[in-house]
């Protein structure tokens, strides 16, 4: 039986250094590279026509603007709109990267924890600039609740802390674990499909609906994401 | 597990820093600023319609009005019309008539002296005749010569009113 977790190897497929440290052109920077190519080319060739009545991919690069316009109003208001463009980036890339790694042979670079945190870890720093900049020290009222007896301030601020630092740690791990375990499952049915011999049918079954199921969660995970750094690009520009 | 490499780490961050930069720039200087002019494009273009339209529609009620009432003026520029043609024509029949009427009262009033003096001269016929049926007969019958004729005449015009 094949590894199931081969899927997730990395391995380079152009050497480079900078200094000591490796920059090489892996599987993995093949996807994201591409990733961005197909959504520019996704988003800019489609609206080629300007047409004034859309057609089908202009429809569909209209609707994602709207999409993540609307997510972006209704969560963020009005101030958000400066942040608009980096959210939409931030989803089409978590969105194309999920879908992208859900063809066969391809690579699904959400599936690695250091990406995904990576991302967490730039909206939650952003977020947090954001605060410090639109309120100076005021900013630090947000890990004081309103309406607590002073005695049990210390605790309060403390959790306050603690669960605004987990932010980063619950975004990145729960893109990260949908997406292996997801995909690591696919492998292991896609495993007994050969060991089962005639009855390989029934793991087969389960990974035809397993691939359907994989591509809600390819969305589900990127609107999750992206609707959580709207919350927190919320909860700092309004502190409450 | 790949995942937890460390020595893996370094390139996809790297990469990862370039691929997205490479996107939000494509998208916040190419992509997104065509997509918002287009549909701003649109939703001008929706609403200039909706304008011409309604001026459209202001434009030919205002037409309508107007056709309505040179209707209605029309019409009672026709009514006056007629009436003013069947006043005229009351008028000349009016006028014809009466011309008519006295050129008859004309005609009986001439026939009527006519016959008053065919009537005179018949009388008058009558009383010579008379005058001289009665010397003449007084003559003959009675032998008398000479006939006073002032006293003839009186006895004719006294018999003749008798008969009348």
């Amino acid at each position: 039986m094949a590894d199931p977790l081969h899927q997730f190897e990395i391995y380079p497929v152009v050497h480079i250094s900078l200094g000591e440290v490796n920059a090489s052109l892996t599987n993995s920077s093949v996807a994201m590279l591409a990733t961005t190519i197909i959504i520019t080319l996704f988003m800019t060739w489609s609206m080629r026509g300007r047409a004034l009545v859309p057609g089908r991919w202009q429809s569909l690069a209209e609707m994602s603007y709207e999409f993540i316009g609307s997510m972006v109003r209704d969560n963020v208001g009005k101030e958000g709109h400066p942040y608009f463009p980096f959210i939409l980036s931030l989803f089409m890339f978590i969105l194309f990267g999920n879908l992208l790694g859900l063809l066969p042979y391809s690579f699904t670079f959400t599936s690695h924890i250091i990406v995904t945190f990576a991302m967490a870890l730039a909206v939650f720093l952003g977020v947090t600039a954001i605060g410090i900049i639109r309120h100076g020290f005021h900013f630090f009222s947000f890990f004081v609740p309103k309406g607590v007896p002073a005695v049990m301030l210390p605790l309060m601020i403390t959790i306050e802390v603690i669960s605004y630092l987990s932010r980063p740690v619950s975004l990145s791990i729960r893109l990260f674990a949908n997406m292996m375990a997801g995909h690591t499952m696919m492998k292991v049915f896609a495993g007994f499909v050969f060991l089962l011999g005639w009855f390989g049918f029934a793991p087969l079954a389960v990974d035809v609906a397993l691939t359907a199921f994989e591509f809600m969660v390819a969305f589900l995970q990127a609107y999750v994401f992206t609707v959580l750094t709207c919350l927190y690009l919320n909860d700092t520009i309004h502190l409450h | 597990m790949p995942q937890f490499d460390i020595n893996l780490y370094p390139s996809q961050i790297i990469w990862l820093v370039v691929s997205f930069v490479l996107l939000y720039l494509a998208m916040s200087r190419i992509a997104l600023p065509r997509i918002s002019e287009v549909l701003e494009k649109r939703r001008d273009c929706i609403e200039r319609d909706l304008d011409k339209a309604e001026a459209l529609k202001k434009e030919a009620d205002e037409v309508l009005a107007a056709y309505e009432q040179s209707i209605a003026e029309t019409k009672a520029k026709a009514l006056d019309i007629v009436k003013q043609a069947s006043d005229q024509l009351a008028k000349e029949s009016a006028a014809r008539h009466a011309k008519l009427s006295a050129a008859l009262v004309e005609q009986v009033k001439a026939a009527e002296s006519t016959i008053a003096q065919a009537k005179a001269n018949a009388l008058a016929d009558i009383r010579s005749i008379a005058e001289d049926i009665t010397h003449q007969v007084t003559t003959k019958l009675i032998g008398i010569k000479r006939v006073d004729k002032k006293q003839l005449q009186d006895a004719v015009v006294a018999a003749m009113r008798e008969h009348e």
